[in-house]
Protein backbone atom coordinates (compact mmCIF):
# COMPACT_ATOMS: atom_id res chain seq x y z
CA UNK A 1 0.00 0.00 0.00
CA UNK A 2 1.42 3.39 -0.93
CA UNK A 3 2.01 6.01 1.74
CA UNK A 4 0.28 8.75 -0.24
CA UNK A 5 -2.44 7.90 -2.72
CA UNK A 6 -3.92 10.58 -4.95
CA UNK A 7 -6.84 9.86 -7.28
CA UNK A 8 -7.98 12.29 -9.99
CA UNK A 9 -7.25 15.37 -7.94
CA UNK A 10 -8.80 18.55 -9.34
CA UNK A 11 -8.15 22.10 -8.29
CA UNK A 12 -9.64 25.17 -9.89
CA UNK A 13 -10.45 28.66 -8.77
CA UNK A 14 -12.13 31.72 -10.18
CA UNK A 15 -10.21 34.88 -10.90
CA UNK A 16 -11.56 37.87 -12.85
CA UNK A 17 -14.72 35.86 -13.66
CA UNK A 18 -12.62 33.21 -15.37
CA UNK A 19 -12.44 29.65 -14.20
CA UNK A 20 -8.83 28.58 -13.99
CA UNK A 21 -8.01 24.89 -13.72
CA UNK A 22 -4.76 24.47 -11.85
CA UNK A 23 -4.69 20.71 -11.44
CA UNK A 24 -6.55 18.39 -13.76
CA UNK A 25 -7.36 14.80 -12.74
CA UNK A 26 -3.99 14.21 -11.21
CA UNK A 27 -3.36 10.67 -10.02
CA UNK A 28 -0.26 9.56 -8.22
CA UNK A 29 0.99 7.06 -5.65
CA UNK A 30 4.01 7.70 -3.51
CA UNK A 31 5.80 4.99 -1.60
CA UNK A 32 7.26 5.36 1.82
CA UNK A 33 10.87 6.62 1.83
CA UNK A 34 10.75 7.95 -1.71
CA UNK A 35 12.38 11.24 -2.50
CA UNK A 36 10.11 12.72 -5.13
CA UNK A 37 11.40 15.74 -7.00
CA UNK A 38 8.78 17.76 -8.82
CA UNK A 39 9.70 20.09 -11.67
CA UNK A 40 7.42 22.02 -13.95
CA UNK A 41 7.01 25.41 -15.58
CA UNK A 42 5.98 28.41 -13.50
CA UNK A 43 2.28 28.38 -12.64
CA UNK A 44 1.81 24.67 -13.35
CA UNK A 45 0.24 24.06 -9.96
CA UNK A 46 3.13 22.22 -8.31
CA UNK A 47 3.08 24.50 -5.26
CA UNK A 48 -0.71 24.24 -5.07
CA UNK A 49 -0.32 20.46 -5.22
CA UNK A 50 2.03 20.59 -2.24
CA UNK A 51 -0.32 22.91 -0.32
CA UNK A 52 -3.21 20.48 -0.88
CA UNK A 53 -1.15 17.54 0.38
CA UNK A 54 -0.21 19.72 3.35
CA UNK A 55 -3.90 20.34 4.03
CA UNK A 56 -3.52 24.13 3.73
CA UNK A 57 -5.55 24.54 0.55
CA UNK A 58 -8.79 22.78 -0.31
CA UNK A 59 -9.20 20.57 -3.35
CA UNK A 60 -12.01 20.94 -5.88
CA UNK A 61 -12.41 17.24 -6.52
CA UNK A 62 -10.77 13.84 -6.24
CA UNK A 63 -9.23 12.03 -3.34
CA UNK A 64 -6.06 12.34 -1.32
CA UNK A 65 -5.27 9.56 1.15
CA UNK A 66 -2.35 9.34 3.50
CA UNK A 67 -1.75 5.99 5.21
CA UNK A 68 -5.13 5.02 3.74
CA UNK A 69 -6.96 7.81 5.55
CA UNK A 70 -8.56 10.75 3.72
CA UNK A 71 -6.62 13.94 4.25
CA UNK A 72 -8.13 17.41 4.50
CA UNK A 73 -6.42 19.35 7.27
CA UNK A 74 -2.84 20.20 8.21
CA UNK A 75 -1.19 17.87 10.68
CA UNK A 76 2.19 17.09 12.19
CA UNK A 77 2.47 13.92 10.09
CA UNK A 78 3.42 16.17 7.16
CA UNK A 79 5.91 18.99 7.58
CA UNK A 80 5.95 21.94 5.22
CA UNK A 81 8.99 24.03 4.38
CA UNK A 82 8.67 27.14 2.26
CA UNK A 83 11.08 29.08 0.09
CA UNK A 84 10.80 32.02 2.47
CA UNK A 85 11.88 30.23 5.66
CA UNK A 86 8.65 31.19 7.55
CA UNK A 87 10.44 31.37 10.86
CA UNK A 88 8.57 33.38 13.49
CA UNK A 89 10.45 36.69 13.54
CA UNK A 90 9.74 37.36 17.23
CA UNK A 91 11.29 34.06 18.30
CA UNK A 92 14.98 33.14 18.32
CA UNK A 93 16.22 30.24 16.22
CA UNK A 94 16.12 28.06 19.33
CA UNK A 95 12.59 29.13 20.27
CA UNK A 96 11.46 28.49 16.71
CA UNK A 97 12.78 24.93 16.87
CA UNK A 98 11.25 24.46 20.33
CA UNK A 99 7.71 25.22 19.27
CA UNK A 100 6.84 21.93 17.50
CA UNK A 101 8.40 20.07 20.44
CA UNK A 102 6.17 22.03 22.80
CA UNK A 103 3.12 21.12 20.73
CA UNK A 104 4.09 17.48 21.22
CA UNK A 105 3.87 18.04 24.96
CA UNK A 106 7.53 17.61 25.81
CA UNK A 107 8.72 19.17 29.09
CA UNK A 108 10.70 22.39 28.81
CA UNK A 109 14.14 21.03 29.66
CA UNK A 110 13.76 18.19 27.17
CA UNK A 111 12.57 20.61 24.47
CA UNK A 112 15.59 22.84 24.87
CA UNK A 113 17.97 19.92 24.84
CA UNK A 114 16.45 18.44 21.68
CA UNK A 115 16.19 21.80 19.92
CA UNK A 116 19.89 22.38 20.53
CA UNK A 117 20.67 18.96 19.06
CA UNK A 118 18.70 19.76 15.91
CA UNK A 119 20.40 23.10 15.54
CA UNK A 120 23.79 21.42 15.97
CA UNK A 121 22.82 18.95 13.29
CA UNK A 122 22.34 21.77 10.77
CA UNK A 123 25.49 23.57 12.04
CA UNK A 124 23.59 26.39 13.70
CA UNK A 125 24.39 25.57 17.33
CA UNK A 126 26.35 28.78 17.79
CA UNK A 127 23.53 30.93 16.47
CA UNK A 128 20.73 29.45 18.59
CA UNK A 129 19.92 32.72 20.33
CA UNK A 130 19.81 34.93 17.27
CA UNK A 131 16.58 36.17 15.71
CA UNK A 132 15.74 35.23 12.11
CA UNK A 133 16.58 38.68 10.73
CA UNK A 134 20.08 38.36 12.17
CA UNK A 135 20.69 35.17 10.18
CA UNK A 136 21.83 34.92 6.55
CA UNK A 137 19.55 33.35 3.93
CA UNK A 138 21.25 29.98 4.19
CA UNK A 139 21.18 30.03 7.99
CA UNK A 140 17.46 30.83 7.98
CA UNK A 141 16.75 27.82 5.78
CA UNK A 142 18.94 25.69 8.06
CA UNK A 143 16.92 26.86 11.06
CA UNK A 144 13.70 26.06 9.20
CA UNK A 145 15.13 22.62 8.40
CA UNK A 146 16.00 22.09 12.08
CA UNK A 147 12.43 23.04 12.98
CA UNK A 148 11.12 20.56 10.42
CA UNK A 149 13.31 17.86 11.98
CA UNK A 150 11.94 18.78 15.40
CA UNK A 151 8.40 18.35 14.11
CA UNK A 152 9.62 14.96 12.84
CA UNK A 153 6.85 14.33 10.30
CA UNK A 154 6.62 11.18 8.25
CA UNK A 155 6.60 13.27 5.12
CA UNK A 156 8.56 16.42 4.21
CA UNK A 157 6.78 18.81 1.87
CA UNK A 158 9.38 21.20 0.51
CA UNK A 159 8.46 24.10 -1.77
CA UNK A 160 11.68 25.35 -3.37
CA UNK A 161 13.37 25.47 0.01
CA UNK A 162 16.76 26.43 -1.45
CA UNK A 163 15.42 28.58 -4.28
CA UNK A 164 16.57 31.89 -2.88
CA UNK A 165 20.09 30.81 -1.93
CA UNK A 166 23.41 31.27 -3.70
CA UNK A 167 24.69 28.21 -5.54
CA UNK A 168 27.41 27.23 -3.04
CA UNK A 169 25.12 27.38 -0.01
CA UNK A 170 22.57 25.56 -2.06
CA UNK A 171 24.82 22.61 -2.93
CA UNK A 172 25.90 22.24 0.67
CA UNK A 173 22.31 22.23 1.87
CA UNK A 174 21.37 19.71 -0.79
CA UNK A 175 24.05 17.37 0.52
CA UNK A 176 22.87 17.89 4.09
CA UNK A 177 19.26 17.25 3.14
CA UNK A 178 20.27 14.12 1.27
CA UNK A 179 22.14 12.82 4.34
CA UNK A 180 19.15 13.60 6.58
CA UNK A 181 16.78 11.83 4.21
CA UNK A 182 19.04 8.77 4.09
CA UNK A 183 19.55 8.50 7.81
CA UNK A 184 16.10 9.38 9.00
CA UNK A 185 14.26 7.50 6.32
CA UNK A 186 11.71 10.13 5.43
CA UNK A 187 9.45 10.54 2.44
CA UNK A 188 10.03 13.82 0.66
CA UNK A 189 8.01 15.79 -1.89
CA UNK A 190 10.41 18.37 -3.20
CA UNK A 191 9.29 21.11 -5.60
CA UNK A 192 12.07 22.92 -7.43
CA UNK A 193 12.90 24.96 -10.52
CA UNK A 194 16.42 23.62 -10.60
CA UNK A 195 16.77 20.46 -12.70
CA UNK A 196 20.22 19.63 -11.29
CA UNK A 197 18.82 19.80 -7.78
CA UNK A 198 15.85 17.63 -8.77
CA UNK A 199 18.06 14.96 -10.32
CA UNK A 200 20.69 15.04 -7.58
CA UNK A 201 18.18 14.59 -4.75
CA UNK A 202 15.33 12.58 -6.23
CA UNK A 203 14.83 8.85 -6.38
CA UNK A 204 11.83 9.68 -8.46
CA UNK A 205 11.28 12.72 -10.61
CA UNK A 206 7.93 14.06 -11.78
CA UNK A 207 7.67 16.51 -14.64
CA UNK A 208 4.47 18.55 -14.53
CA UNK A 209 2.84 19.93 -17.67
CA UNK A 210 1.97 23.60 -18.14
CA UNK A 211 -1.36 24.60 -16.62
CA UNK A 212 -3.60 22.69 -16.06
CA UNK A 213 -1.03 20.60 -14.23
CA UNK A 214 -0.79 16.92 -15.10
CA UNK A 215 2.08 14.52 -14.83
CA UNK A 216 3.99 14.48 -18.09
CA UNK A 217 6.75 12.09 -17.05
CA UNK A 218 7.54 9.94 -14.06
CA UNK A 219 11.21 9.01 -13.97
CA UNK A 220 13.04 6.69 -11.57
CA UNK A 221 16.59 7.66 -10.76
CA UNK A 222 18.58 4.68 -9.62
CA UNK A 223 21.66 5.77 -7.80
CA UNK A 224 22.04 4.76 -4.25
CA UNK A 225 24.31 7.20 -2.62
CA UNK A 226 24.53 10.73 -3.94
CA UNK A 227 28.13 11.68 -3.53
CA UNK A 228 29.69 14.67 -5.24
CA UNK A 229 30.71 12.21 -7.97
CA UNK A 230 27.09 11.63 -8.86
CA UNK A 231 26.86 15.18 -10.11
CA UNK A 232 29.46 14.45 -12.78
CA UNK A 233 28.35 10.92 -13.71
CA UNK A 234 27.01 10.06 -17.20
CA UNK A 235 23.81 8.87 -15.54
CA UNK A 236 23.29 12.32 -14.05
CA UNK A 237 23.78 14.08 -17.38
CA UNK A 238 21.60 11.61 -19.25
CA UNK A 239 18.70 12.18 -16.85
CA UNK A 240 19.28 15.89 -16.73
CA UNK A 241 19.14 16.18 -20.54
CA UNK A 242 16.04 14.04 -20.72
CA UNK A 243 14.24 16.10 -18.09
CA UNK A 244 15.17 19.35 -19.75
CA UNK A 245 13.87 18.12 -23.13
CA UNK A 246 10.57 17.25 -21.51
CA UNK A 247 10.39 20.42 -19.52
CA UNK A 248 11.41 22.76 -22.33
CA UNK A 249 8.26 22.00 -24.29
CA UNK A 250 6.12 22.77 -21.24
CA UNK A 251 7.97 25.95 -20.41
CA UNK A 252 7.29 27.20 -23.94
CA UNK A 253 3.62 26.28 -23.56
CA UNK A 254 3.46 28.08 -20.24
CA UNK A 255 5.00 31.13 -21.83
CA UNK A 256 2.43 31.10 -24.63
CA UNK A 257 -0.27 30.80 -21.95
CA UNK A 258 1.09 33.83 -20.16
CA UNK A 259 1.26 35.91 -23.34
CA UNK A 260 -2.38 35.25 -24.24
CA UNK B 1 19.43 52.49 31.37
CA UNK B 2 22.56 54.61 31.51
CA UNK B 3 23.43 56.99 28.74
CA UNK B 4 26.83 58.51 28.23
CA UNK B 5 26.75 62.18 29.21
CA UNK B 6 27.49 63.33 25.65
CA UNK B 7 24.47 61.58 24.25
CA UNK B 8 22.32 62.89 27.08
CA UNK B 9 23.29 66.45 26.18
CA UNK B 10 22.74 65.83 22.47
CA UNK B 11 19.25 64.59 23.23
CA UNK B 12 18.06 67.26 25.64
CA UNK B 13 19.94 70.49 24.92
CA UNK B 14 17.02 71.87 22.92
CA UNK B 15 15.00 72.47 26.09
CA UNK B 16 17.39 74.88 27.90
CA UNK B 17 18.00 76.48 24.50
CA UNK B 18 14.29 77.14 24.14
CA UNK B 19 14.18 78.66 27.63
CA UNK B 20 17.06 80.99 26.74
CA UNK B 21 15.42 82.09 23.46
CA UNK B 22 12.16 82.61 25.35
CA UNK B 23 13.83 84.76 28.03
CA UNK B 24 15.69 86.82 25.41
CA UNK B 25 12.51 87.39 23.40
CA UNK B 26 10.69 88.64 26.49
CA UNK B 27 13.54 90.75 27.96
CA UNK B 28 14.27 92.44 24.63
CA UNK B 29 10.62 93.45 24.33
CA UNK B 30 10.24 91.43 21.11
CA UNK B 31 6.99 90.00 22.47
CA UNK B 32 4.63 91.59 24.96
CA UNK B 33 5.36 90.20 28.40
CA UNK B 34 1.66 90.51 29.12
CA UNK B 35 0.87 87.82 26.50
CA UNK B 36 4.02 85.82 27.05
CA UNK B 37 5.55 86.23 30.50
CA UNK B 38 9.18 85.26 30.85
CA UNK B 39 10.14 81.70 31.82
CA UNK B 40 11.10 82.77 35.34
CA UNK B 41 7.62 84.15 36.04
CA UNK B 42 5.96 81.06 34.59
CA UNK B 43 8.18 78.65 36.51
CA UNK B 44 7.49 80.54 39.72
CA UNK B 45 3.73 80.20 39.25
CA UNK B 46 4.18 76.59 38.19
CA UNK B 47 5.98 75.77 41.43
CA UNK B 48 3.64 77.63 43.74
CA UNK B 49 0.57 76.10 42.06
CA UNK B 50 2.06 72.63 42.28
CA UNK B 51 3.09 73.07 45.91
CA UNK B 52 -0.35 74.38 46.85
CA UNK B 53 -1.80 71.29 45.17
CA UNK B 54 -4.06 73.21 42.81
CA UNK B 55 -2.37 72.13 39.58
CA UNK B 56 -1.83 68.63 40.94
CA UNK B 57 -5.55 68.31 41.56
CA UNK B 58 -6.60 69.56 38.13
CA UNK B 59 -3.92 67.47 36.42
CA UNK B 60 -5.10 64.37 38.28
CA UNK B 61 -8.66 65.02 37.11
CA UNK B 62 -7.61 65.48 33.49
CA UNK B 63 -5.24 62.51 33.47
CA UNK B 64 -7.79 60.25 35.12
CA UNK B 65 -10.34 61.10 32.46
CA UNK B 66 -7.88 60.80 29.59
CA UNK B 67 -6.54 57.45 30.76
CA UNK B 68 -10.04 56.06 31.41
CA UNK B 69 -11.22 57.00 27.92
CA UNK B 70 -8.00 55.73 26.39
CA UNK B 71 -8.10 52.41 28.27
CA UNK B 72 -11.74 51.93 27.34
CA UNK B 73 -10.97 52.61 23.68
CA UNK B 74 -8.08 50.13 23.74
CA UNK B 75 -10.15 47.46 25.49
CA UNK B 76 -12.97 47.77 23.01
CA UNK B 77 -10.97 48.78 19.94
CA UNK B 78 -8.32 46.05 19.76
CA UNK B 79 -10.73 43.08 19.92
CA UNK B 80 -13.08 44.92 17.58
CA UNK B 81 -10.26 45.44 15.07
CA UNK B 82 -9.29 41.77 15.37
CA UNK B 83 -12.87 40.68 14.73
CA UNK B 84 -13.23 43.00 11.73
CA UNK B 85 -9.96 41.85 10.24
CA UNK B 86 -10.36 38.12 10.80
CA UNK B 87 -14.12 37.52 10.44
CA UNK B 88 -15.65 38.47 7.05
CA UNK B 89 -19.13 38.62 8.56
CA UNK B 90 -18.00 41.18 11.10
CA UNK B 91 -16.05 43.12 8.48
CA UNK B 92 -19.02 43.41 6.11
CA UNK B 93 -21.28 44.45 8.94
CA UNK B 94 -19.11 47.11 10.55
CA UNK B 95 -16.48 48.35 8.09
CA UNK B 96 -18.72 50.79 6.13
CA UNK B 97 -20.35 52.20 9.26
CA UNK B 98 -17.08 52.52 11.07
CA UNK B 99 -15.20 54.30 8.29
CA UNK B 100 -18.18 56.57 7.69
CA UNK B 101 -17.75 57.89 11.21
CA UNK B 102 -13.99 58.38 10.85
CA UNK B 103 -13.92 61.93 9.39
CA UNK B 104 -16.81 63.18 11.52
CA UNK B 105 -15.54 65.47 14.27
CA UNK B 106 -16.87 63.79 17.38
CA UNK B 107 -17.10 67.19 19.07
CA UNK B 108 -20.19 67.80 16.89
CA UNK B 109 -21.93 65.48 19.30
CA UNK B 110 -21.10 67.73 22.27
CA UNK B 111 -24.66 68.90 22.98
CA UNK B 112 -26.05 65.39 22.68
CA UNK B 113 -23.37 63.86 24.87
CA UNK B 114 -23.86 66.59 27.43
CA UNK B 115 -27.54 65.82 27.43
CA UNK B 116 -26.92 62.12 27.96
CA UNK B 117 -23.87 62.13 30.22
CA UNK B 118 -23.99 65.58 31.79
CA UNK B 119 -21.11 68.06 31.93
CA UNK B 120 -18.93 66.01 34.24
CA UNK B 121 -16.46 63.19 33.96
CA UNK B 122 -18.75 60.78 32.11
CA UNK B 123 -19.16 62.89 28.99
CA UNK B 124 -15.40 63.63 28.93
CA UNK B 125 -14.63 59.91 29.02
CA UNK B 126 -17.23 59.22 26.34
CA UNK B 127 -15.63 61.79 24.02
CA UNK B 128 -12.14 60.53 24.70
CA UNK B 129 -13.28 56.98 24.06
CA UNK B 130 -14.75 57.89 20.68
CA UNK B 131 -11.78 59.96 19.52
CA UNK B 132 -9.24 57.34 20.64
CA UNK B 133 -11.23 54.47 19.20
CA UNK B 134 -10.53 55.47 15.61
CA UNK B 135 -6.73 55.57 15.56
CA UNK B 136 -6.57 52.40 17.66
CA UNK B 137 -9.02 50.45 15.52
CA UNK B 138 -7.68 51.65 12.15
CA UNK B 139 -4.07 50.87 12.99
CA UNK B 140 -4.82 47.55 14.69
CA UNK B 141 -7.14 46.56 11.85
CA UNK B 142 -4.36 46.85 9.29
CA UNK B 143 -2.04 45.05 11.69
CA UNK B 144 -4.45 42.14 11.99
CA UNK B 145 -5.01 42.05 8.23
CA UNK B 146 -1.36 42.04 7.21
CA UNK B 147 -0.48 38.68 8.68
CA UNK B 148 1.67 36.35 6.63
CA UNK B 149 -0.43 33.33 5.72
CA UNK B 150 2.62 31.10 5.77
CA UNK B 151 3.22 31.78 9.45
CA UNK B 152 -0.36 30.77 10.20
CA UNK B 153 0.08 27.66 8.06
CA UNK B 154 3.30 26.79 9.83
CA UNK B 155 1.61 26.96 13.24
CA UNK B 156 -1.32 24.87 12.01
CA UNK B 157 1.21 22.43 10.62
CA UNK B 158 2.53 21.95 14.17
CA UNK B 159 -1.01 21.08 15.23
CA UNK B 160 -1.98 24.48 16.65
CA UNK B 161 -5.71 25.17 16.96
CA UNK B 162 -7.40 28.52 16.22
CA UNK B 163 -6.75 29.95 19.70
CA UNK B 164 -3.10 29.02 19.74
CA UNK B 165 -2.75 30.50 16.25
CA UNK B 166 -4.39 33.71 17.45
CA UNK B 167 -2.34 34.15 20.61
CA UNK B 168 0.98 33.00 19.23
CA UNK B 169 0.95 34.08 15.58
CA UNK B 170 -1.79 36.61 14.84
CA UNK B 171 -1.40 38.77 17.94
CA UNK B 172 2.43 38.99 17.92
CA UNK B 173 2.29 39.83 14.18
CA UNK B 174 -0.20 42.62 14.79
CA UNK B 175 1.41 44.06 17.94
CA UNK B 176 3.68 46.65 16.27
CA UNK B 177 0.67 48.14 14.43
CA UNK B 178 -1.46 48.01 17.61
CA UNK B 179 1.19 49.96 19.50
CA UNK B 180 1.41 52.53 16.69
CA UNK B 181 -2.32 53.08 17.09
CA UNK B 182 -2.01 53.41 20.86
CA UNK B 183 0.79 55.92 20.51
CA UNK B 184 -1.32 58.07 18.19
CA UNK B 185 -4.36 57.79 20.45
CA UNK B 186 -2.68 58.67 23.75
CA UNK B 187 -2.01 62.38 23.04
CA UNK B 188 -5.42 62.56 21.35
CA UNK B 189 -6.96 61.49 24.67
CA UNK B 190 -5.26 64.35 26.50
CA UNK B 191 -6.17 66.88 23.82
CA UNK B 192 -9.83 65.85 23.82
CA UNK B 193 -10.14 66.01 27.60
CA UNK B 194 -8.48 69.42 27.87
CA UNK B 195 -10.58 70.74 25.00
CA UNK B 196 -13.90 69.53 26.39
CA UNK B 197 -12.95 70.82 29.82
CA UNK B 198 -12.33 74.21 28.23
CA UNK B 199 -15.82 74.19 26.72
CA UNK B 200 -17.62 73.34 29.89
CA UNK B 201 -16.49 72.12 33.27
CA UNK B 202 -15.48 73.31 36.71
CA UNK B 203 -12.46 71.05 37.21
CA UNK B 204 -9.53 69.82 35.12
CA UNK B 205 -6.62 71.51 33.38
CA UNK B 206 -8.86 72.72 30.53
CA UNK B 207 -11.08 74.52 33.01
CA UNK B 208 -7.99 75.96 34.74
CA UNK B 209 -6.66 77.30 31.43
CA UNK B 210 -9.99 78.94 30.55
CA UNK B 211 -10.41 80.57 33.94
CA UNK B 212 -6.95 82.15 33.99
CA UNK B 213 -7.24 83.20 30.33
CA UNK B 214 -10.37 85.18 31.06
CA UNK B 215 -8.46 86.89 33.89
CA UNK B 216 -5.57 87.66 31.49
CA UNK B 217 -3.20 85.96 33.96
CA UNK B 218 -1.19 84.16 31.36
CA UNK B 219 1.61 82.84 33.56
CA UNK B 220 -0.97 80.44 35.05
CA UNK B 221 -2.12 79.46 31.56
CA UNK B 222 1.45 78.65 30.52
CA UNK B 223 2.05 76.76 33.75
CA UNK B 224 -0.97 74.55 32.97
CA UNK B 225 0.18 74.10 29.37
CA UNK B 226 3.57 72.94 30.63
CA UNK B 227 1.83 70.44 32.91
CA UNK B 228 -0.20 69.12 29.96
CA UNK B 229 2.97 68.74 27.89
CA UNK B 230 4.93 67.01 30.64
CA UNK B 231 2.05 64.61 31.33
CA UNK B 232 1.68 63.73 27.65
CA UNK B 233 5.39 63.26 27.19
CA UNK B 234 5.71 61.04 30.27
CA UNK B 235 2.76 58.86 29.29
CA UNK B 236 4.22 58.41 25.81
CA UNK B 237 7.55 57.35 27.31
CA UNK B 238 5.78 54.84 29.52
CA UNK B 239 4.01 53.47 26.46
CA UNK B 240 7.34 53.18 24.63
CA UNK B 241 8.73 51.17 27.54
CA UNK B 242 5.71 48.87 27.55
CA UNK B 243 6.07 48.43 23.80
CA UNK B 244 9.71 47.48 24.22
CA UNK B 245 8.65 44.83 26.70
CA UNK B 246 6.10 43.19 24.40
CA UNK B 247 7.16 43.87 20.84
CA UNK B 248 10.14 42.08 19.45
CA UNK B 249 12.60 44.36 17.74
CA UNK B 250 15.78 43.23 16.11
CA UNK B 251 18.68 44.27 18.31
CA UNK B 252 20.32 46.11 15.41
CA UNK B 253 17.11 47.45 13.86
CA UNK B 254 16.85 51.23 13.55
CA UNK B 255 14.66 52.77 16.20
Amino acid sequence: MPLLDIRSLDKSFTADNKEITVLDRLSLSIEDRDFVSIVGPTGCGKSTFLHIVGGFESKTGGEVRLNDRPLDAPGPDRGMMFQDHSLFPWLTALENVCWPLEMKGLPRAKRLEMAREYLDLVHLGRYADLYPEQLSGGMKQRAALARLLALDPQMFLMDEPFGALDSQTRELLQEELHAIWRHRRKTVLFVTHDIDEAVYLGTRLLVFTARPGRIKADIRIEADERTANFRTSPEFFKTRTRVWDLLREEVLKARALEEN
Amino acid sequence: MKEPIGRFIARWYSIPLLLVVWQVAVSSGLVQSRLLPGPAAVVEVLFSQIMSGVLVYHAAVTLGRALSGFALAATVGIPFAAAMARAPLCRNLFEPIFFFGYPVPKIALFPIFTYIFGLGTQSKIAFTFLECLYPIVVSSYFGFRGIRTRLVWTARNFGAGPWTVFWRVVLPSALPAIFSGLRIALPVAIIVVVLTEMIGDSIGLGYYITVWSTRFTFQNVYAAIIVVGVCGFSLDQILVQIRRRFVHEAPDAAR
